[in-house]
C-alpha cells in the first residue's frame, strides 16, 4: 500500500525541483514524481536519503494509515 | 479452506465446459465436414488477400505514431525550457503513447507480412504479383519509418531524463536501458513484465487450442503448434530461470 508523504511541501520549502531531488538522492525525476502522486512506496533507503535531504525524520515525510 | 472448494469447483466445472466444446466442436466438424473444411478455406483465402490491407492499417498506425512523437516532441521542448513538472509528465505521456502505435504497426506489419508470404504457396497468381511487390516494399519502408521513429523516440525520453543510458540501434539496448533505471522504474517494468508474461500464457493456450481445432479440417500441418510450443517454452523457462536465481542469489 503506497504511503502518503508531504515531499512536495518539503520540497517547495527548500525551493528544489524533482530533478533536482532526484539528484540528490540518487533517483531518477520520474521516481520522484511517483512518490510524489502516491504511486509508488519507496525503498527504506530511499526513504532515509529523502529525509536526510530536509534534515528531517522518514515519518515527518511519510505517513503510514492502516486504511 | 472454503474459498479453496469454491476454487476447485470453479476450475472443474471451466474444465467440463471446455471439454463440452471440444466435443460439440468435434461433432459440429465431423457432421459437416465439407462445409466447415469450404468455410476454413476461404477463410485461408481471405487472410492471403487481406494481407496488403493489413500492411496499410500498420501504415495508418505509423502515420499516428508520427504525429503523437511531434506532440511528444514539442511538449518535451516546452518542459525543458523551465515548464511545470507537470510538463514533464505530460511529455512522457504523449512519447509513450507514439511508442505503443509504433509497437502495434510493427506487430502488425509482421503478421500482415507473414500472410502475404504465405500466398507464394499456390495463392498467387502472376496478375497479384505487381500488388505483392508493392506491399513488400511498403513493409520494408514501415520498418524503416518505425525504427527512426523509435530511435528518435528514445532520444527524446533521455532528454526529459538524462540519467537514462542506450541507443534504440544497439542490440544491447534494452539491458542498457534497464541498468540505468532506478528502483521505481524497475518496479515498473517488473509489473508490467508480469502482467505480458500472464497474458502471453494464456493467449498461446488460446491460440494452440484454436490451431488444434483448425488442423482437424484444414492442413495447418504440426509447424503452427509445435512453434507456438517453442515460444511457450522459451517464456516459461526464461520466467523460471531469473525468479529462481533472484531467488536464491
Amino acid at each position: 500500500m503506497p504511503l502518503d508523504n508531504r515531499l512536495k511541501e518539503y520540497r517547495a520549502r527548500l525551493g528544489i525541483n524533482q530533478q533536482q531531488l532526484g539528484s540528490m538522492v540518487g533517483a531518477s525525476r520520474q521516481t520522484i514524481s511517483l512518490i510524489e502522486r502516491g504511486d509508488y512506496s519507496p525503498s527504506v533507503t530511499l526513504a532515509i536519503k529523502i529525509a536526510k535531504v530536509f534534515s528531517a525524520t522518514v515519518e515527518e515525510i511519510f505517513i503510514y494509515s492502516e486504511d | 479452506m472454503k474459498k479453496d472448494s469454491k476454487v476447485l469447483i470453479r476450475f472443474i466445472l471451466l474444465m467440463a465446459l471446455a471439454m463440452a466444446a471440444g466435443g460439440i466442436m468435434g461433432y459440429a466438424s465431423a457432421s459437416h465436414r465439407q462445409t466447415v473444411s469450404g468455410m476454413l478455406t476461404v477463410m485461408m483465402d481471405m487472410l492471403i488477400t487481406a494481407a496488403p490491407a493489413g500492411i496499410a492499417v500498420s501504415g495508418l498506425l505509423t502515420v499516428l505514431s508520427f504525429t503523437d512523437y511531434g506532440k511528444g516532441k514539442t511538449l518535451t521542448e516546452k518542459a525543458l525550457a523551465g515548464g511545470e513538472e507537470s510538463d514533464y509528465d505530460a511529455a512522457e505521456k504523449q512519447l509513450e503513447k507514439s511508442l505503443e502505435k509504433g509497437n502495434y504497426s510493427l506487430i502488425l506489419s509482421y503478421t500482415a507480412l507473414g500472410m502475404l508470404v504465405s500466398g507464394f504457396a499456390g495463392k498467387y497468381t502472376a496478375t497479384d504479383m505487381p500488388m505483392v511487390l508493392v506491399a513488400l516494399a511498403v513493409f520494408f519502408m514501415l520498418m524503416l519509418v518505425n525504427t527512426f521513429i523509435q530511435s528518435a523516440l528514445v532520444k527524446q525520453v533521455k532528454r526529459l531524463n538524462p540519467e537514462k543510458q542506450g541507443n534504440a540501434l544497439d542490440p544491447k539496448f534494452h539491458q542498457d536501458w534497464l541498468d540505468s533505471c532506478d528502483e521505481a522504474q524497475r518496479a515498473l517494468i517488473g509489473k508490467a513484465a508480469y502482467a505480458a508474461y500472464r497474458a502471453t500464457q494464456k493467449a498461446i493456450l488460446a491460440t494452440m487450442l484454436v490451431a488444434m481445432a483448425v488442423s482437424f479440417e484444414y492442413p495447418l500441418g504440426p509447424l503452427p503448434v509445435v512453434l507456438l510450443g517453442a515460444i511457450w517454452l522459451v517464456q516459461t523457462a526464461a520466467y523460471m530461470k531469473t525468479s529462481h536465481s533472484e531467488d536464491f542469489k
